[in-house]
């Protein structure tokens, strides 16, 4: 069995002897683990999910998608969409080209030192570990969630969506080299000041801290923490009061007059919990808030429930009910 | 046992409330929407089986949902991930749906995470 027509799967415990195997003409499943030291090409696509040998494997026509560590010493294409799923080591040493998009899940380790272009949108999730120093071009969106060293990119057909630290280096290749495309620009409180002040220049580009889009006169005044405490007790929409609470320097806490503690217990899932009071510009009655965190990503919220005297009733009341059994809470 | 407080019994997720009660009311139509809400940032509240009746009813009311096999699914609110999701089991029941509201100097103004 040189050559394997259409599309072939490996099962577990599949015990088919295939050292012979030099193509498939189709898609090729590997879910044992196994040796293929003569395959050299796979026609369609290729999912790996399990350990696997593939020391003279050159290209994948289609898409490849990896969620077992591999090292691919002989390959130099990837047609279609090359995909490495969390936790995943990909080292393929010859890899010079990938036809469609690049994706590189959490944890990931990526080591492609031959790799010059992705000709699809390239996206590298958070904690992702880099190293492709040959880089340079991009065709489609450009997106980094986690701190890329990319010492050669300069083109990218599409949009940028920059939500880590870069250097100023990369932010000054970019801006440079892709400025005058009619292109969209994401960026992040976490990017160089330099780059900041260039994307504010274009009407359409989006501001983001911590996931949460802001308009660029809120994202700048936040993330230098220019608001007064009681500004960002009255931002109205409870993402950007919680964004403007992180961002603010916890000191500015003090100078809100007549703060109380109304109430404060522990939560059903365990976290801490109080019902506040202050007063701002001499208004007449104070105002309350409750402070809680969110059960599923213990993100903290400061949520105006004025006329409340304990946190449950805050809590309750802030779905029109009184006596709640909270059973479960995501 | 006069004056005996029953509590009601609620399930959470995110900005909205799940309240079990006996049945659903009378004349309701059932949505062909698997989405309860949308918050600010475009993260849906969506569910796979169950039937969604949307009915606003003052502030809090939004509609009611009869839950048979039902996953919640949402970007943040869940007990594991499946995908780029995170999925909840709601139990089968009868459900009011509300959603979140901050009172503001006597007023109400809905909460969108």
């Amino acid at each position: 069995m040189k050559k394997y027509q259409g599309n072939l799967i490996i099962e577990k415990n599949d015990k088919t002897n295939y050292s012979d195997l030099e193509e498939v003409t189709g898609d090729l499943y590997i879910y044992s683990s196994v040796t293929l030291p003569k395959l050299t090409s796979v026609g369609g696509h290729l999912y790996i999910s399990s350990s696997v040998t593939l020391p003279k494997l050159t290209s994948v026509g289609g898409d490849f998608y990896i969620s077992s560590s591999v090292t691919l010493p002989k390959l130099t294409s990837v047609g279609g969409h090359l995909s490495i799923y969390s936790s995943v080591t990909f080292k393929a040493p010859k890899l010079t080209s990938v036809g469609g998009h690049l994706s590189i899940y959490s944890s990931a380790t990526f080591e492609a030192p031959k790799l010059t272009s992705v000709g699809g949108d390239f996206y590298i999730s958070s904690s992702v570990t880099f190293k492709a120093p040959k880089l340079t071009s991009v065709g489609g969106n450009l997106s980094i969630y986690s701190s890329a060293i990319l010492p050669k990119l300069t083109s990218v057909g599409g949009d940028f969506y920059i939500y880590s630290k870069i250097s100023i280096d990369l932010a000054k290749r970019l801006w440079d080299t892709n400025r005058k495309k009619n292109t969209k620009w994401y960026i992040c409180n976490l990017v160089p000041e330099w780059l900041i002040e260039r994307v504010a220049t274009k009407n359409n580009s989006v501001f983001e801290i911590n996931n949460v889009e802001l308009p660029l006169k809120w994202f700048n005044k936040i993330r230098k923490d220019e608001l007064t405490v009681e500004e960002v007790f009255a931002i109205d929409n409870i993402e950007h009061r919680r964004i403007a609470y992180e961002m603010m320097d916890k000191t500015k806490m003090k100078t809100l007059k007549n703060y109380k503690v109304l109430d404060e217990g522990i939560d059903e899932k365990g976290k801490k919990v109080k019902l506040v009071s202050f007063n701002i510009q001499n208004m007449k009655e104070n105002l309350i808030f409750y402070n809680c965190f969110d059960a599923s990503t213990n993100r903290e919220y400061w949520l105006q429930m004025d006329g409340t005297k304990t946190w449950k009733e805050a809590k309750n009341s802030m779905f029109g009910l009184k006596n709640v059994e909270w059973i479960k809470e995501w | 046992m006069k004056n005996m407080k029953t509590k009601t019994k609620c399930y959470r997720h995110g900005e909205i409330c799940f309240e079990i009660i006996d049945k659903l009311p009378n004349g309701l139509i059932i949505s062909k929407s698997r989405e309860f809400l949308k918050g600010s940032h475009g993260n849906s509240h969506i569910y796979d089986k169950g039937e969604f009746y949307p009915k606003v009813e003052g502030e809090y009311i939004f509609g009611y949902f009869v839950a048979k096999n039902t996953t919640l699914k949402h970007l943040e609110h869940g007990d594991k991930k499946v995908g780029q999701l995170k999925t909840a089991k709601l139990p089968d029941n009868v459900y009011c749906l509300r959603r979140a509201v901050e009172k503001v100097n006597g007023e109400l103004r809905q909460v969108i995470d």
